[in-house]
Order: structure tokens, then sequence, then C-alpha cells
């Protein structure tokens, strides 16, 4: 059986006040050209499907258009389910519709785990969709008081699960999956909502263990977690500047007898990069003549001392698709302000000898400095 | 500080107790409060605001009274907030009360002012002042910075962004406390200007000094001085002049005084030698004068020994005077007692005369005394008179009063006979109604006993209605059961085919599958084939729960039509019952004599046609019926029911009237018995009359003997007052005449008793004139013979008498003479003895050669005195300067370091800026560079901020905190006001939290671990709002309590942390925790 594991499509992502739909159109027909190309026998979308819980209208038809092209034209079945960004109340409005022509959505968790059952030339095999849903939904629905985290959530719902005997499975989980030993060490990059404001949002990879393939969601770039059949795909774009290093590919399993996984990767070619320019702004300006990918979407990091005027819109003109503008300089000095710390509380004294010195231009005599103590000691302002 | 645990109690819009558990969030430390608008999102921060300071988020948001919910009543629960908070790995628990209406114990409602208990370590303070003071003490931030870093409230923290530059100013004053700063400067001023004071002090004594001194002298230093004035850098060279002046001046004044000393000296000399010249001088004159007195003196001795003699004889003839004198005395001594003799005899003989005359009264005393018996009888007489008309005039009052009683009593008796009079006529109208009314009562225990009849009749109509009712019922139920049952049983056949069919289905695949595990070349166990070409496939549509599940539902089916048919035959049976049970009841009816006409025919008609129609209920059937019986027993029983209430009044009315005839029973008892205690009074008053009566005939009578006794006089009054009058002239006579007896006899011992004292006088007087004259006699014998002795005649004697004072006078002078002649003759011999020449030295030259020797020494002791002045005007200049250049010399240093020091703290110098302006610059630079490091990552680097420069040379005194924005996209500053909602948010939110930063850096041990931010997240898109909540996450890492009101649905869902504030019209809010 093969396998196409998506996530984090994020349809309807505006950056920067630009919305993505075309880029995102493009990539989804390199999707379906891979589809055929590979002859995907089954499609998984591991949750964040769209990339707001109330998308534009836009969004909803190039994903209803995209879904047309597998499941009419193609009649390949798709499994799917929410995620972060999604809401699975709204997602899952007329799924059992959907189901007779082989879209199998679980927007909302429940208590009894949702498996799909396909077959392949090497028999069944159990897809289990797991609905995204933070740990006090899972405690409510559930009824475990002791629910505190994703982590506790998430062990309780793998827990639930019986796998059938000999029957291959996949599970598909939006999450934020940690394989021991690497400790929390955290990824976010700037277009991946934190799965909880404040929380814990960690899953301990092991939970996924007991299946054959664990297709996660959630994190942006393409990686494994700990083991190989435990994946993240990654998202199809890149969706903030933090991924600018990103190679974003399709991840398709190859799914033989039980135990037998081959992964294939088939990279992806956006319309438009998403890359830093770094320079001074009259060299920047000077190499744009001779850019041919000024479509992209562009961050400038200056390397100029002071600030240009109006620097953006000169940009602009040729960059269209120019989004951030930083300075170097205020690069450092931001670090530098977060570096300096616990200076602690200024007497009296070492603030008039700041002063003196920056009006004077020389250290202040200690006559003086015995004045300023007696005259703070007269007006009882022990420091 | 960190709130733990805040309870509310009739807060605002809390009519009830809440509470919010802040340890309760274990999901981070980051929550969310959201709810409707007005639902009491805010009154939440309130209440820590107000726990804490006693003043909630934003003051014009209510204060004291107004904090206690509306929905409450004085009566109901103190209103109060408990917050439960740590400071370090202290806690402490705060309890305040608002200012609130509220009923007391004792029951009056009353205003109680706002009290604070605070509890920590065990201990607890009550008092406000010492709360307040403790929690800005142990949290380090007044009201005024926590709601600037800690709590934000909706729509304030803006302000500090847009603020003009001295409102941040006084904000960050506050915040900082840079007022010690200010102190310091305006300490640091204080001390300069004393210093400087004293130096124009010390000055201007110097210029007085030095412009006293003489006008050659400022001559002199001409070139140092200006306008009058000495600078004191020339103070050392004007020093210098005036030593110099100083030492010539005292060089000149030792020359003069040599000069003075010699030249006094000389002088002194003449001095002697003129006095003793005039001396000399006045010696000769002297001398020759007592020469002339002592002549003149020797003159007049002969004189004066004449003088002496006739002295002499004067002095003797005063003796013989003195003696002379005494003897006339006694002659007149004599003369006086022979005039003393004669008024005493003159003086017997009228006495005897009067003694006489008194005699002749005495005599007629007898006669007076008889007189005044005669009048006592006549007194006695009188008396008693008058005591007999006293006791006739009582009497006669005791008649008047009897009088009165008796026409009293006979009044009294004619009102009661009159009341007994009426009492028995009411008493005889009364009897006849009763009777009647005691027959009425009769009749009406009959329409007692029939009502309770009808009653019951009422009761069986209502029965049978009911019952034909049920019946009705139970036909319906059962014929519906009759027409469900066949169907049910066709369905119960056509289960049972499927389930034979499905059974036999099942049984086929277990062969099948039986079939479908055989292999190619293993023996079938049916047939013993080994081959195996066409192996059924798997029908697995019948599985074996399937069919277990069919069988079951067909014994349900099975069981419900056996149940169907037995409630048939039940339902038949009981309608059987019923109907027979029915048909009794209503025979049981019968026709009642009725008291109105009317209602029996109609009645017995309806009666009749009930029974029929029962009577065939065993045959009829069908509704129809069964609904003509029902409505003739409704019929029926409404008739008995009128009936019944009719006689129901009647039996009322009835009643009624017998209760009135029970009152006027009782009312003719209490006639009856008032008629009795008339009687008997009655009686009473008739023996009470005869009494009195007899008594006022035994008056009346007494009365009349009395007036006999006075016979024809009408009344005792006259007769009483005449013998009143004739008793007093009786007594005044009486009187008259002891007087008169009285004096009488004293008169006529008076003048008995001084005949007596006379006569003795008289007879001693004449004794002593004869002892007197025989002395006189002798005495004046013995003086003549004396005189004849010293002067030969009487003539001579009277010559040579002088007075006493004469002769001591002419004595002195005698002797004063002798003594001036003797001193004379002493003196004039001294005199030659001393003086060598009698020639007079002539004085004038010798006067005029002092004169011009003194003229010269007063002019050298006025030319010292100047020069002395002028060396003290110069010395005393000398010590000033001296004294203000010591002075000068030890100030210098901390003068010139003060100088310095007050030009930095206020500003006069290179900066331009005052001490506390650069301090508040320097912390709101911080203030910026922490914000800008959030801003910075909140706008993806596109937006800094930046103080304001140029305003800053305007004024230097405090400007310089106005703030602009720098968007690096733009490259230009422009004002914050210009800032977008969500910009502006952000921007605010960086600024706070950048101030809380710099307060946990720069102000000693403060701990700002919590962030409450009131609304605003709104105004973000999508992306910003993801950056703002990533920002504010890093700071719940920083061990940081972070709350947020939204009403942003996204951050409602995503945030596990809530508390969700309801509202409900007259109930006030209440709050719900989600973690």
């Amino acid at each position: 059986m093969k396998i196409l594991h998506l996530a984090d499509l994020h349809i309807g992502k505006v950056l920067n006040g630009y919305s993505m739909l075309e880029d995102q159109a493009q990539v989804l027909q390199q999707v379906i050209s891979a589809i055929d190309r590979h002859g995907v026998e089954v499609v998984l979308i591991s949750g964040d499907i769209y990339d707001r819980s109330i998308p534009p209208k836009e969004a909803l038809t190039l994903y209803h258009e995209f879904l047309s092209e597998i499941l009419v034209k193609r009649r390949i079945p798709v499994l799917a389910i929410s995620g972060n960004h999604d809401s699975g109340e709204r997602l899952e409005a007329g799924s059992e519709l959907t189901e007779a022509m082989n879209y199998y959505l679980e927007g909302t968790l429940k208590k009894e785990i949702r498996r799909v059952t396909l077959k392949d030339e090497f028999g069944e095999v159990d897809f289990y969709l797991i609905a995204f849903a933070d740990p006090a939904q899972v405690r409510l629905i559930f009824e475990q008081e002791e629910i505190r985290s994703f982590d506790d959530a998430m062990r309780e719902i793998t827990e639930r699960i019986s796998l059938r005997k000999g029957v291959r499975s996949v599970v598909l989980s939006h999450c934020y999956a940690v394989s021991q030993g690497k400790d929390g060490q955290e990824e976010r990059f700037d277009s991946q909502k934190p799965l909880s404001i404040g929380g814990k949002e960690f899953v301990c990879a092991e939970h996924f263990h007991k299946f054959d393939y664990a297709a996660l969601g959630h994190l942006h770039r393409r990686q494994k977690c700990g083991e190989d059949r435990i994946r993240y795909p990654g998202t199809l774009l890149k969706y903030s500047f933090s991924e600018e290093m990103h190679t974003k590919s399709l991840t398709i399993v190859k799914m033989r007898e039980k135990g037998e996984l081959e992964f294939l990767e088939e990279p992806l070619f956006p319309l438009r990069n998403l890359r830093t320019i770094r320079g001074r702004f009259e060299e920047i300006l000077e190499g744009a003549l001779t850019d041919e990918n000024r479509e992209d979407y562009i961050r400038f990091l200056l390397e100029d001392e002071t600030f240009i005027k109006d620097a953006m819109s000169s940009l602009k003109a040729y960059y269209p698709q120019a989004m951030e503008l930083r300075y170097e300089f205020r690069e450092k000095e931001i670090c530098r302000i977060m570096l300096r710390e616990g200076e602690g509380e200024k007497t009296l004294l070492e603030m008039t000898e700041r002063f003196y010195l920056q009006n004077y231009e020389e250290e202040m005599g200690e006559e003086m400095k015995l004045l300023i103590q007696d005259i703070v000691d007269g007006i009882g302002g022990g420091e | 500080m960190r709130p733990l645990k805040l309870t509310m109690n009739g807060f605002i819009t809390y009519k009830g107790k809440e509470t919010v558990d802040f340890t309760k969030f274990t999901q981070g430390s980051l929550f969310i409060i959201s709810g409707p608008t007005g639902a009491g999102k805010t009154t939440i921060f309130d209440a820590i605001s107000f726990a804490l300071y006693g003043k909630i988020s934003s003051q014009d948001r209510g204060e004291g009274e107004e904090l206690r919910c509306q929905y409450l009543s004085p009566e109901e629960g103190k209103t109060y907030v408990e917050l439960l908070f740590e400071v370090g790995s202290k806690e402490m628990r705060v309890i305040r009360y608002p200012r609130q209406r509220i009923k007391k114990p004792r029951g009056k409602v009353d205003l109680v002012s706002e009290e604070v208990e605070l509890y920590y370590e065990d201990k607890v303070i009550t008092s406000k002042r010492e709360a307040d003071e403790k929690i800005v003490e142990w949290t380090g931030l007044t009201w005024e910075q926590f709601t600037k870093i800690v709590l934000l409230p909706q729509g304030e923290f803006r302000k500090f962004l847009t603020a003009a530059s001295d409102e941040k100013e006084e904000i960050l004053r506050k915040i900082f406390d840079t007022v010690r700063y200010q102190k310091f400067s305006e300490e640091v001023r204080t001390r300069h200007q004393l210093l400087q004071k004293k130096y124009a002090g010390l000055e201007q004594k110097v210029n007085l000094s030095v412009s006293s001194l003489e006008e050659d002298l400022l001559k002199k230093m001409g070139e140092y001085r200006k306008n009058d004035c000495l600078p004191f850098h020339f103070y050392g060279e004007v020093e210098h002049i005036l030593e110099e002046e100083k030492k010539d001046m005292l060089s000149k004044a030792g020359d003069l005084e040599k000069e003075a000393g010699v030249l006094g000296e000389r002088n002194e000399k003449q001095a002697v030698l003129i006095h003793k010249a005039k001396e000399h001088n006045s010696d000769i004159e002297v001398f020759f004068r007592r020469k002339e007195e002592l002549q003149a003196l020797v003159e007049k001795e002969e004189e004066f020994e004449k003088y002496k003699r006739r002295l002499e004889l004067a002095q003797k003839a005063t003796i013989l005077s003195i003696k002379e004198g005494e003897l006339n005395r006694r002659r007149e001594g004599l003369q006086k007692l022979q005039e003393g003799m004669e008024e005493l005899k003159r003086r017997r003989t009228s006495l005897e005369v009067e003694h006489r005359s008194v005699q002749i009264e005495y005599e007629s005393l007898g006669q007076m005394e008889e007189e005044g018996e005669k009048l006592v009888r006549q007194e006695e007489q009188l008396k008693r008179e008058i005591e007999q008309l006293d006791l006739l005039e009582k009497k006669q009052k005791e008649e008047k009063v009897l009088n009165l009683k008796y026409e009293e009593i006979i009044k009294e008796g004619q009102i009661l006979k009159q009341r007994f009079i009426k009492l028995e006529e009411i008493l005889q109208n009364l009897s006849s109604p009763l009777e009647t009314m005691q027959a009425e009562s009769r009749n009406l225990m009959e329409y007692k006993s029939q009502s309770s009849k009808r009653e019951k009749d009422v009761e069986l109509l209502r029965e049978v209605y009911r019952q034909l009712k049920i019946i009705l019922g139970e036909e319906r139920a059962c014929r519906e059961s009759e027409i469900r049952l066949p169907k049910l049983e066709e369905q119960l056949s056509l289960e049972q085919e499927k389930l034979t069919k499905n059974t036999e289905d099942f049984e086929k695949q277990i062969l099948q599958v039986y079939a479908s595990s055989l292999k190619e070349g293993d023996p079938c166990p049916l047939c013993g084939s080994l081959h195996h070409p066409d192996i059924v496939h798997i029908d697995n549509s019948v599985t074996k729960e399937g069919l277990e599940k069919q069988r079951k539902k067909l014994n349900e089916m099975q069981a419900l039509v056996i149940e169907v048919r037995e409630n048939i035959v039940q339902s038949k049976k009981s309608l059987l019952n019923l109907k027979e049970g029915l048909m009794q009841q209503i025979f049981r009816l019968e026709k009642i004599e009725e008291l109105e006409e009317g209602f029996d025919e109609e009645y017995e008609l309806k009666l009749l046609e009930l029974k029929k129609g029962a009577e065939g209920l065993h045959h009829l059937e069908g509704e129809e019926t069964i609904r003509n019986l029902l409505t003739l027993a409704k019929d029926l029983g409404e008739n008995r029911k009128a009936l019944w209430e009719l006689v129901e009044r009647k039996k009322e009315a009835s009643e009624k009237k017998l209760e009135t005839l029970q009152s006027q029973q009782a009312e003719e008892e209490k006639r009856k018995r008032e008629r009795e205690s008339l009687q008997k009074r009655l009686y009473e008053m008739q023996t009470e009359e005869a009494l009195y009566r007899e008594k006022r005939k035994n008056c009346r009578e007494e009365i009349e003997r009395r007036k006999e006794v006075f016979q024809a006089i009408d009344s005792g009054e006259t007769e009483k007052l005449k013998r009143q009058e004739a008793l007093e002239t009786l007594e005044r006579k009486k009187n008259f005449l002891k007087e008169k007896m009285k004096e009488i006899k004293t008169i006529y011992q008076r003048t008995a008793d001084e005949l007596n004292r006379t006569s003795g006088k008289l007879n001693a007087l004449l004794e002593t004139r004869l002892e007197e004259e025989k002395l006189y006699r002798e005495q004046a014998k013995l003086w003549e013979e004396e005189r004849n002795l010293l002067f030969e005649t009487e003539d001579d004697y009277r010559k040579n008498l002088l007075g006493e004072t004469e002769i001591r006078a002419g004595m002195r002078k005698v002797q004063e003479y002798e003594e001036a002649k003797r001193d004379l003759r002493v003196e004039m011999e001294t005199l030659d003895q001393r003086l060598e020449s009698k020639d007079r030295i002539e004085l004038p030259p010798l006067e005029e050669e002092k004169r011009e020797m003194e003229e010269r020494l007063e002019l050298i002791a006025a030319l010292k005195e100047e020069l002395s002045l002028k060396t003290n005007q110069v010395v005393q200049v000398l010590s000033v300067l001296k004294e203000v250049m010591r002075e000068q010399e030890r100030d210098r240093s901390l003068r010139e370091n003060l100088s310095v020091l007050n030009r930095l703290c206020s500003g006069e110098n290179a900066s331009r800026a005052t001490l506390e302006t650069y301090v508040l610059m320097y912390y709101f630079e911080e203030v910026l560079a922490h914000a800008n490091q959030r801003l910075y990552r909140m706008t993806d680097g596109q937006y800094s901020l930046y103080r304001k420069e140029d305003n800053f040379k305007g004024n230097r005194r405090n400007r310089g905190l106005e703030l602009e924005i720098l968007d690096a996209n733009v490259g230009k500053r422009r004002n914050t006001t210009t800032l977008s909602g969500g910009e502006g948010f952000l921007a605010s939110l960086s600024l706070a939290l950048g101030l809380s930063d710099t307060m946990m850096n720069q102000v000693g041990q403060i701990e700002v671990h919590t962030l409450f931010i009131d609304e605003g997240f709104g105004t973000l898109d999508r992306e910003k709002l993801q950056n703002a909540i990533e920002c504010l996450l890093e700071l719940t890492g920083q061990h940081r309590l972070i709350g947020i009101i939204s009403h942003v649905e996204e951050l409602k869902q995503d945030i596990p942390n809530k508390i969700l504030v309801e509202y409900q019209k007259d109930r006030g809010s209440s709050l719900k925790m989600v973690y």
C-alpha cells in the first residue's frame, strides 16, 4: 500500500499580509501529479488543513478542488484529522456524506477512537484517526480527572486503542511528539501556533510505538521522531522565516507485510521562495537589477548603521513581496539589552557620578563625593 | 507579588461569595478571563487591586459604597475581598471591607467605614494606615506603580504611551521615586545659597569697615576700590597699605606724648608758686582787720560792768514774786467755796416747794383703786354674753348644711324611682318576641336533618358519574386492543419465517467457512475429494450474534401478543363487574319528599330514565348510550346539588336569627339584675331620708331656744358687736388709771430723796470753808516779812522785777562780749608770728606764664586724640580684613564644590538637564530598551520606540520624555498617537513590560511576578496576536502569573486555564474556573 502522508497544509495562510493561496494551489498541483506518478493508494492528512478555525471561502474552494481531484477523479481514499489550527466541529460537519466517497474525517475526539480499515494485497490495514483535543477536553470525554497534560491525554487515548492481532496499523495524530532521551528540546516555527497557550505541549513518542506507522502532524520540519516509523512530513511550503533553511518535500510510505516499510521523498518546488537578503541598502538595490527571483517572499537584513528613509517602499519597487525589514545593528542592540541584566539599583551617589562624568568628562573628586554623601545623609534619604 | 487565592463577597457585580484559586492553574500560569460585556471580568482585577490598596484598578469605576453589590440590601452579609498572596516565599492574607451601608447588630442601618485585616506570620494588623504601609513595603509597589506595571487596566495603560512629557514625568517619578533626587538638588541649592549669602555678608562687612576710613587713606587704596567696594582679591594689598599706615601713626603718637610730659611738669610747678603768693596777701589783710575790731571792743568795757549788777537785783525780785503768786491763788479758792454754798441753799428751798405739792396727789390714790376693781367686774359680764352668742351662730350654720343634704336625698330618690319605672316597662316588652324565636329554632332543626340526606344523594350521583366515565374508558381500550391484535399476529408470523431462513443460512455459512480453509491436496471431510476447484466464497452477512438477536426479538414479540390477548379478556371481565356495581348504586337512589316544588318532578323523570338505562347496560353497547347516561347522571347530580344548596341557605338564615335571639335573652337577664339593685338602693334612700329629717328638727329647736335668751333680737350678731366695743373702752380706761397711779408714786419718791441729798452737801461745804480761811492768813504774814528784808519798799520791789527771758538774754550778751575779746587777742598773736614781711606780692605776670603753658598742652591732647582715633580705625579694618580672609580661605574648596554641584543639579551644565531629569531619563532609557526588546519581537523588527529629542533643547528643565515610534520600513519617526489600535496595544504592552523589567532590574528587591492585562487583544490580527502571546508566554517562563481579559474567541479556545464569568439579572455575577 502506497501511502501519501501529508500534514499542516495551512490552506489560506496569510504571511505578513500576503495571501499564499496562489502558492498553495501550485504546490497542491504538484501533490496531485506525485500521486499519479507514484500510484498512491491512500492519502493521509495529519491535521492543520486550514490555517484558521474559520477559513475564508477561497481557502475552502481550494481544498475542495484538491479533494475532488483525489476522491472523485482518482477514487483514492483520503483519511484526515483536525489539527490545532482547525475547528474540529466545522471540519466534521457533513462527514457522513463524504464518507460515501471514501473521505474519512475525524474532527472531534470521541470515546471510541475512529478506525478505518482498508485492504491491499497483504491484507487489511487499520487506520486510527485521533482528532486533536486539548487535555481538558480529553479529561471530560474519558472522565479521567488526573489527565492534566497532553502527554497524559495521549497515553490515555493510545491505551484505549486495542489493535487487531496481526493486522497492520497506522495512527494519525496532531501533536508535539518527543522521543525519549531527547528532552523536550523545543522546536517551534513562527507559523506554528503552540498547541496549548501556556501548557506543556510535549507528548512522549513512546505512545506510538505499538503502531506500525505513526503519521504525525504539527511540526513544520520534515523529520522522524526517534524511530523511522514515527514521522512528521513537514509543510508543503515555508510558512515563516524560521523555516527559511528547510527543504520542503512529500513523504510517501510504502507499506508491505507487517513491519516492512519503505520511505520515499519527493522534492517540491514552490512558486515563490521565502528567503532573506542581507547587505547594505545600496548593494541590495544594485543586486536587485539582476535578481531573477524578485517575486519571492523576501526579508531584508540591512547592514547599514542608520535607518534609511522609506527603505521598504524603495525595496518594494523591486520586490513586490517584500515582507520584513530588519537592521543588523538593531538586532545586536536588542541582543545586548537581553544580555544586560541585574545591574541592580543605582544609589544617588552613583547616579550623580554618572551625570558628572557625562558633563565634565572626568571622574568626580573624593571631596565632592564626601560632600554628596553628607548632603544625602542630611536629607535623611538613607540609601 | 503573586496572588494565590482571591475571595470576593458581595463585591461590585458579585452578589454572592466567589473564589478564584490561582494555584489551581497547573497548565502553565497564563489564564484568560472571558465572559460577556459587563459580566464582571474586570471586577476580578479590581478586587485584587482593592484588597491590596483599597482602590480599584481604575478609580472612575467607583469607590467606597459603590463597591458593595447593588443587589444587596443592608441586611445581607458584609461586602469584603480577601486575597492570599506571596512575596518571595512569604505568604500574606489581606481582608478588606469597603465603606458600606449595612445593618448593625442592634438593627440600625449605618455607614461603616473601610476596614482592613492583614495576616502574616501569626500576626494581624487592623489599622488601615499601618496595613497600607505594610503592603506597599512588602510588594514594593504603590498603587500608581501597581496599575502601571502589574495590573494594566482597560484603556488605561495606553495612556502612558501617548501621555505628554510632563504627565509621563509624573508617572515615572512616582514609579522610580526620583523625589529624593529633587530633594537632594534642593538641598544642594539651599546649601550653596547659604554659603553665597555668608560670603556676601563677609564682603559687605569688609566694604563697610573700609569705607569708614579717612578720605586720604581711601585715596591711597584708590586703585583697588571700585564703586566704594573692595573686591576680595585685593584684600592682601589693602592689608599691606594699612599695616604701613598703622606703623606711621604709632610713631607720631609717641612724639606728642613726650612733649606733653615736659610741659605738664613745668605747669604744675608754676601753679604751686601762684598759690603761695595768694595766701601771703590774704594773711596781711586779716591781721589789720583784727586789730581794728579789738580796739572797738575795749571801748565798750565799762558799760558792760554796770549792766551786770542790775541783773543780779532782778534775780532776787523774781524769787519774791513767785511766793506772792501762791498767796493770791489761795484767796481766790476761798471766794469760790462761799459761792457754792449759796447755790445749794437756793436749790433746797425749791425742792421743798415741789415735794409739798406732790404729797396732795399721793393721798388720793385709794380712790383710784376702787374704780379699777369696778371696771374688772364689768368686763367679765361682757365676756360671758359673747360666748353665748357664738354658740347660737354655730347652730344656725349646722341647720343650713342639714337642709341642703336633705334636699339632695329627696332628689336622688326621685331619679331612682323614674329609672325603676322605665326598667319595668322594658322588661314587659321583651318577653313577647322570645316565644316566636323559640318556635323558629325548632323548625331549623328539621331543615338540618333533611339537608344531610340530600348531601348523601349528591355524593352517590357523583360516584355514578365517575364510574360511568371509567366504563367508557375501559370499553374504548378494549376495542383498540381488539383491533391491534390481528396486526401483531401477522408480524409475528413474518418474523418467524425470517428467523427460519436465517438459521438455515447460518448453518450453510459454517460449512462454507470450513470449506474455505480447504487447501489443494487435502481431503474434504464431506466428500473426501482431494481437488477443490470451486471453493465457495465467504458470505458473512449472517452472524451468530445477528441470529441470536433475531431470536430474542421474536420471543419478545410472542410475549407481546399473549399479553394483548389477556388484556382484552381482562378488560371485558372488569367491564361486567363495573356495570353491575353501577346498577346497584343507581337503584339505591330514591325519591325524597321535597320542601320546594318543581325539583322533584324533573328529578323523578330523569331518575327513572337513568334506572332504565342502567338496566339496559348489559345489552346496549357503544359509547352513545353510556354518554347519555353520563349526561343524565350529571343533570341529576346538579338538580340534587341545587336543592341541597337551597336548604343550606335557609338553614344559615335561621341560624343567624337564633343567634340574635340568644343575645336578646342575655340582654333581658342583665336588665333584671339591674332592677334588683335599683330596688335595694331605693330602700336605703328612704331610711336615710328619715334620719336627716330627725336631725334637722333637733337643730331647729335648739336655735329657737337660744334666740329666746336675747329676746327681741333677731340675730346674735349686732349684740355681740356692741358688747365687744364696750369691752374695748373698759380696757382703755383701766390702763389709763394704772399709768396715772404709777406716775404719781414715782414723782413723790424722787422729790423726797433729792431733798435729803441737798441738805447733806450743804453741811459738808460749811466745814471746809472755815479751815481754808485760817491757812491763808498765816501764809500772807510770812511773805510780808521776807519782802521787807530784801527791798526797802514795795515800790522798790516792783521796779526791780524783770521777766525771766530778759534776765537770761542779758547774761548771754555779757558772756559773748568777753569771749570775742579773748579770741581776737589770740589770733593777732599767731598772725604776727607768721608774717615775715608785711608787703603784698604781685600776681598777674605769674598767671600769664601759666596760661600759655596750658594752651600748648591742650593742643597736644587734641592731636593725640585724633591720631589714636585714626589708628583705631585702621586696626579695626585690619582685624575685619584678616578675619574675612581667614574665613574665605577655610571655605574655598567647599564653595567651589557646591557651586559645581549646584550647577550640575539645577541644569546649568553642558547637558542642560537637571539631575532629576537626568535620572528620569536614565530610567526612561532603561524602560525603552526593555520595551524595545519586546516590541521588536512582537512586530518582527518593524517598530521601536524612541525618545523624542528635539524637544529636549526647548525646555531644559524637565522635558525629553516624549515618545516617538520608528518604523524600520520607513526609516522615519512619528508620533505614537498615529499608531493603529493593534500597534498601539503592542507598544503599550511592551512599555508596561519594560517598566516592570526595569523595576525588577533597577529598583532594589522588587519582584513583579504578576501581570494582568485587561483587553486589547481584539485589536490584533492573527500574526500579531500570536507574537504577543508568545511574548507573554516567555514571561510565564520567568515564573510570572499572567492573566488576561479578552473576548477574542481564538484565545478563549487556546488558553486552557480559564475563568468564565456569567451575569444574571438580579443575581449578579458568578464565575467558574476551568483548568
